[in-house]
Order: structure tokens, then C-alpha cells, then sequence
């Protein structure tokens, strides 16, 4: 194999994280989860003129849950990024959106997207302040034809209207401001809280299997430079071998190359993370693969040669592909498991805020860990 | 102001009124202190200085006047020039008085310092914000732009329009040591246009018919300028991220859609109409330039350098030459630019850059 090596520096590197335990103010409630960042980050990024703010985050998780966003007042962005899927849906190409017809590419997981640039598999929106308008605006996704109404629906809600006062001052809602909360809550959705990532950080009683060290070992030598780093992509877009034609123009195959329009990017999708991709089925841009073994299957024997298969998928005198015998594959897929992260799928401050009769606002006040969120240190805006 | 000093300053006040106006014939003679009467004729002309000072002030309190409504200053620097204003009408109010007691020398006392408080308004809003108005005015090469009338491009197409829109952004004007000066809010979009429903829109909302050809900026910093420059389509900062606004920018303005969402971009630039088909028939056209790559910026050099500050005008007249659009692109062979095309949004990104040619350059006094 004709591949840079991956790193094997393991176990050894285990830097404290910014989002570490620590107390709650006392007049709080309940402990929230503490926000936990994988090792080797020690700040959530945002751009200069959209920080995090408790309000803002708060927002953005109640707008991700409405179904007001949408056209006919049913589907929200949580229809198809359902958290216990990894923000994902389990049905290749589903057809929970607006119009009932099956969309062309299986809904991407929301997983640590404030490390990503370039969303959508073909990484068309560039960062997460323009992501949302796309899948709102979409007739088979949130079909939301009319944004100047919506805002207007949002503004008679006093609610709603405080709350956006609240996270961005005085004023009306306006489309900018409802990116800008949607983008800060996604950048809240950090998985770094698995079993690998327990081992990881060394904490007491975290432990890996002998057969789930070797699949991690695997992990680093065979699947990177693509799944690499401990966020387990590199953010980049790859031709994996999945077909041997692509589509011309404005067709959804070209991938990449469609928003680059470059022919050297025909048929590249962006890396998924590993991380929950136990239960983020089914997979591959398009769900074609129902299952990881599936998956894996491709990797050792279904590669398919095209002008831009990525060459860390050649081989010397062999079929393109990773070289993997069932034994690995079995270490590899064990290995996968531990990238489950139980407190991300089901962590309710990810969740529908809880409805209140309150005067406040149709959600509670105890969201997603505001606390946590401020002990973070002051993130460094993207260039 | 301190009565101790009248005296002092009544003299010099009289020698200078006198050097400057020349009225006083006679000053040499009888010396400052020593006017005991004056004839019709000076009377008259101190009447004239008064009616001239209370028109320079009445001039001034109008520029102030404009001045707030361009909201180029703070409640504060307001009510401070409002002030200024006052002191004066009162100054000059206080001369009209001494004038009809035959004080000949508080007149003049006040005629110097009303005098003195002109210039120094003046002086003030010399430095303050002027105007800029940019026209940019369609053609078709010789002709008037115009939509739903035939024009004959440089390679012999027969072409009409529907709609012509661009953004023209990021206005700045050139200082003579070759820095610019960047306007704040610039993003203006330029239109010929008939009333159009909002894309996409569910209920219908519309967008009126509309002929915009010209950028007027208020709070244009004062200086000397030797050039503009402006661009067509949107700065990556703003174009890469859709949550930010500023001017005129906006997604629902049909300049923006879902084919262009997945570039994350604004439409920067859309020409549509009909073309005369080889068979005599008629098809459409349309043409739309976007993303970062097709982002341009037009540098003009003015014949002399221009003032800009509170007391001038400033007009830039461009001529914006459509016919320009086609001088190698033909909607015979390119009935449709989209996103998906880079190189034909290249070259008429390039187009659009090279249709504004400078045609009068205004400058006149407020």
C-alpha cells in the first residue's frame, strides 16, 4: 500500500481537556453533562461575529426542534437528525421531508461539526452559518418557501421574539440571526465521551479489549490518512471506489466536483467520522451499505477503479482496496463499537428543549450546559 | 465673551473690518476709538456686512441641517454645531441693535467675532462627511438600456432583456497617496427589473418593477480623491457566510437561490432576455455569474483629484455599457450561465468589469 503511515502514537498523549468536570454553579438545578472535548482540544471554535452564547445555543436547540421552521409546519431539522442516530436517519434515502420523496443523498450525522469546514457530503455550504439555509429552503426537505413569513410567525410568537432578543439584542428575528443560533447549537454537538475516549484520557476503569486495541491499531494504519485523528476524519473528500461513472454538471453524482466543478474532484465525498458509526447506519453518501460489515466488505474487495480513486486505495500488483483478513475486519469492527458515544445519543440537553407554561419561553431554562460552555476557554475565531 | 477686552478688541476689530472691507476712508484719520458718526453710505455697508454674515449662517444652518439627516454625525456633535448656530444668529442679532444705537465700534466687535465663529463652522464642517452620489447608467452602446427592445450585439445577435440585476459593492475612494477609503454599508444592488414574484415564495410576495442606476452615500469621510473603485458581487467574507449582513444584502431578493446555496453564494450578476434564433424564431437566455472566483472590482482615475467634505457635492458618472456583455459571449452558443459553468461565468464576470468607462466627474460647492 502506497500510504502515508498512520500515527501509532497511542495511549500516550493524554492532555487534559478544557471541558473537564467541574462544578456547577450552585443555584443550578441539576448537573448537567460537563461539556467534554476530544483529547487534544481544549476550545469549541466560532467564528468572531457568532461566539457561543448560553442564549444563543438555547435558540438554536429550540429552532432545531421546530417544526415551525418548516413549510407545512411539520418537520424540523431534528426530523432528519435524529440524536439517538448520531443526528442522523436509519433509511438510506429518507423521505421524512416535506414532500414525502426520498432525497438523493442519506442525511449526514452532526457530529462535532465545529472542527469541520466544508458541510454537505460535497462540502458545498461553508460553514455552519450558511449550512441551514439549504435543507430549510429545500422542497423535499423542510420545504420552507416562504422565509420572510416564517420570520414574521416567528416575531408575533413574544416568546420566541424574547428569546432571540436575548441571544442577539434588541429587534425582530431576522434570517441572520437564525443561522447564527442554529450554527451555535450544532457546534454544542460534541461526541468525545465513548468508551475509547474514556481509555483514551486514561480514566479509572476505562478499558479496551486486547482485540479492540489491535482494531484501533488497524484503524490507524489502514484507514487513515482519511479517518485519522481523534476526530476520526480528515475533514477532506476522497473517491473511496464506490462506482466507476459519475454524472456531468448540476447531477448530485459528480460529488465534490460538482461544487468545485474541478475534474480531479468528480466522485470525491467528504470523509464521515467514526465516531457513533455504530449506530449511524446506513452508510456511504447515498446509505448504500446497510450494515459496517457491509462496509468493510467494500474495503477489501468491492473498490472500483476510476480516474479519481483516491490512491490511498491503490496497491502494488493488487486490486485497489485496504488489505484486511476476516481476522482484522473482526478487530476493526470491534474497535468501531467503542466509538460509541451513549451520553451524545441520548444526552437530553441535545434534546427538545422540555415545553414550560412559563412566562419565559416554550423551553426550560435548564438546556444544553451553559456552565460548561462558559468555563471553556475564549476560542480562537477561524482565519 | 469677556466685556474687559472690548475695548482692545474693538480696535483691532475696526482696522481689520476696515483693511478688509476697505469701507472706512477716512480710519487713518480719526483712528479706532474715534467714529462719532459715520456716513449713509458706510451705514449701509455695515448693514451689508450684517446681511451678508446672516446669509453665510443661514446657509451654514441648512448644511447643518442636511448634515443630521445623513446621520453621518452623533446626537451630540448635533446639538454642539445647533449651538454654534445659535451664538451666531444671536452675535449678529446684537450687531442689527448696536447698529440702529450708533455703537459703531460694538458693531464692529461683533462683526469680528461673528466672523470668526463663520470660519471656524466653516472650518468644521470642511472636515466632516460629504456626499457621494455614483450613477451608473445602463447603455447598449450608443443607445439607452432599456428591456423588451431589440439590440444588435458586436457579433450580430439580435438580443432583448427581461432583467438585468448586479451587485455593485465595497465603494472606496482613492486618496492621492494611493490608499483608498472604504464606505461603510456598500452593498447596493443595481437593477432593471419588471415586478417579479420572490422565488420560491409560497404567498405571494413581490418584488416591484424597478430601474436602479444610482448609489447615493451619505458620511463619505472627508479628503481629496483621485479615483473610485467599486466591485461586482459580493466579498468572500460576506459571500462565505450567509448569516452575515450588511447593506442591502439580502437572500430574498431573488439574488440568491438554491442552485447557488450549494456554493454558498450570492447570484452576483443576472442578464436574461430573448435572442433571435438562426431560424428567425425567438428563445431565452440567461446568464448568472457568482461564487468568489467570479467576485471583480473597477478602478477609475478621476481627470483631477475631487473634494469631499460637508460643504461639496461629489458625482461620479459611470456609463455602464450592456453591450460590453457580449463582445465574446453569444447567447447563440451560451443560451445559459450558471454555476455549473465556470469558465463561461469567467469570462463574463470579466464583461461586466470592463462595461463601466468614467463619463463626468462633478464636484460642485453645497
Amino acid at each position: 500500500m502506497s500510504r502515508g503511515s498512520g500515527s501509532l502514537v497511542l495511549g500516550l498523549l493524554w492532555i487534559a481537556c478544557g471541558g473537564s468536570p467541574g462544578g456547577a454553579p450552585p443555584d443550578a438545578p441539576e448537573q448537567p453533562p460537563a461539556l467534554v472535548l476530544p483529547v487534544g482540544f481544549s476550545s469549541l471554535p466560532a467564528p468572531e461575529d457568532n461566539p457561543l452564547t448560553p442564549e444563543g445555543v438555547a435558540l438554536g436547540r429550540w429552532l432545531f426542534h421546530s417544526p415551525r421552521l418548516s413549510g407545512n409546519g411539520q418537520v424540523s431539522c431534528a426530523s432528519c437528525h435524529a440524536q439517538a442516530h448520531a443526528f442522523s436517519v436509519p433509511e438510506a434515502l429518507t423521505t421524512r421531508g416535506v414532500s414525502g420523496r426520498p432525497l438523493v443523498r442519506h442525511a449526514p450525522t452532526l457530529i462535532n461539526l465545529a472542527w469541520a469546514e466544508g458541510l454537505f457530503w460535497d462540502g458545498g455550504a461553508r460553514n455552519l452559518e450558511s449550512l441551514s439555509l439549504a435543507p430549510l429552503t429545500h422542497p423535499d426537505e423542510m420545504g420552507q418557501s416562504n422565509l420572510a413569513a416564517m420570520l414574521e410567525d416567528l416575531a408575533q410568537d413574544a416568546s420566541v421574539a424574547r428569546q432571540f432578543e436575548a441571544a442577539f439584542g434588541d429587534g425582530p428575528p431576522t434570517l441572520g440571526h437564525l443561522l447564527r443560533a442554529l450554527a451555535q447549537y450544532q457546534r454544542t454537538l460534541v461526541s468525545a465521551r465513548s468508551r475509547y475516549d474514556a481509555w483514551r484520557r486514561g480514566e479509572p476503569g476505562a478499558l479496551l479489549t486486547a482485540h479492540e486495541r489491535r482494531g484501533l491499531d488497524l484503524v490507524r494504519t489502514r484507514c487513515t490518512p482519511c479517518h485519522d485523528g481523534e476526530l476520526f476524519t480528515d475533514n477532506a473528500f476522497h473517491n473511496n471506489g464506490l462506482d466507476a461513472r459519475f454524472g456531468e454538471g448540476e447531477d448530485e453524482s459528480r460529488g465534490r466536483g460538482r461544487v468545485t466543478l474541478r475534474e480531479e474532484d468528480t466522485g470525491r465525498y467528504k470523509t464521515p467520522t467514526l465516531r457513533n458509526v455504530a449506530v449511524s447506519a446506513p452508510y456511504m453518501h447515498d446509505g448504500r451499505f446497510a450494515t459496517l460489515e457491509d462496509t468493510l466488505r467494500h474495503y477489501r474487495q468491492g473498490v472500483v477503479p476510476s480516474p479519481t480513486l483516491d490512491t490511498a486505495l491503490l496497491r502494488e500488483g493488487e486490486a485497489a482496496g485496504i488489505a484486511l483478513n476476516d481476522a482484522e475486519a473482526s478487530a476493526v469492527l470491534a474497535f468501531l463499537h467503542t466509538l460509541t458515544d451513549a451520553t451524545f445519543l441520548s444526552d437530553a440537553t441535545f434534546g427538545p428543549p422540555p415545553m414550560s407554561e412559563d412566562a419565559d419561553g416554550p423551553w426550560s431554562r435548564a438546556g444544553p450546559d451553559f456552565a460548561g460552555i462558559r468555563r471553556l476557554p475564549v476560542a480562537r475565531p477561524r482565519p | 465673551m469677556p466685556q474687559n477686552s472690548v475695548l482692545s478688541r474693538a480696535a483691532r476689530a475696526l482696522l481689520l473690518v476696515s483693511l478688509s472691507l476697505g469701507f472706512l476712508n477716512a480710519c487713518g484719520d480719526n483712528g479706532p476709538s474715534e467714529s462719532p458718526s459715520l456716513s449713509a453710505e458706510e451705514r449701509q455697508q455695515l448693514e451689508q456686512r450684517i446681511a451678508a454674515l446672516e446669509a453665510d449662517v443661514t446657509r451654514l444652518q441648512a448644511q447643518v441641517a442636511q448634515q443630521q439627516q445623513d446621520q453621518g454625525r452623533t446626537e451630540q456633535e448635533n446639538t454642539a454645531l445647533a449651538a454654534q448656530v445659535e451664538t451666531l444668529r444671536t452675535q449678529l442679532a446684537e450687531a442689527r441693535e448696536l447698529l440702529d444705537s450708533q455703537d459703531w465700534d460694538g458693531v464692529l466687535v461683533r462683526l469680528d467675532e461673528a466672523r470668526g465663529e463663520v470660519e471656524r463652522l466653516k472650518a468644521l464642517l470642511q472636515t466632516t462627511e460629504g456626499r457621494l452620489s455614483l450613477v451608473a447608467a445602463l447603455r447598449f452602446g450608443d443607445a439607452p438600456f432599456a428591456l423588451d427592445q431589440p439590440f444588435t450585439t458586436a457579433r450580430g445577435d439580435t438580443v432583448q432583456f427581461s432583467e438585468l440585476r448586479y451587485w455593485l459593492t465595497n465603494v472606496k475612494l482613492r486618496k492621492q497617496d494611493g490608499t483608498t477609503v472604504a464606505l461603510a454599508h456598500s452593498y447596493h444592488l443595481m437593477d432593471v427589473m419588471k415586478a417579479q414574484d420572490v422565488e420560491g415564495t409560497a404567498s405571494p410576495t413581490v418584488l416591484p418593477a424597478r430601474r436602479r442606476e444610482q448609489v447615493d452615500v451619505a458620511a463619505v469621510p472627508a479628503g481629496t480623491y483621485t479615483g473610485i473603485e467599486f466591485s461586482v458581487g459580493v466579498d468572500p467574507a460576506y459571500n462565505d457566510d450567509m448569516s452575515r449582513q450588511a447593506g442591502e444584502l439580502h437572500v430574498l431578493t431573488n439574488m440568491a437561490s438554491i442552485s447557488w446555496m450549494w456554493f454558498t453564494s450570492y447570484i452576483f450578476t443576472k442578464t436574461k432576455g430573448q435572442y433571435v434564433t438562426a431560424d428567425g424564431g425567438a428563445a431565452p437566455f440567461a446568464w448568472e455569474t457568482g461564487t468568489n472566483a467570479d467576485y471583480r472590482t473597477v478602478s477609475q482615475t478621476f481627470a483631477a483629484p475631487v473634494t469631499v467634505h460637508s460643504q461639496k457635492q461629489l458625482t461620479v458618472r459611470l456609463r455602464a455599457d450592456v453591450a460590453a456583455l457580449f463582445s465574446t459571449l453569444s447567447p447563440r452558443t451560451t443560451p445559459t450561465i450558471n454555476a455549473s459553468d465556470a469558465a463561461s461565468r469567467s469570462t463574463l464576470s470579466n464583461a461586466f468589469q470592463s462595461m463601466f468607462s468614467l463619463e463626468a466627474v462633478e464636484n460642485p460647492d453645497r
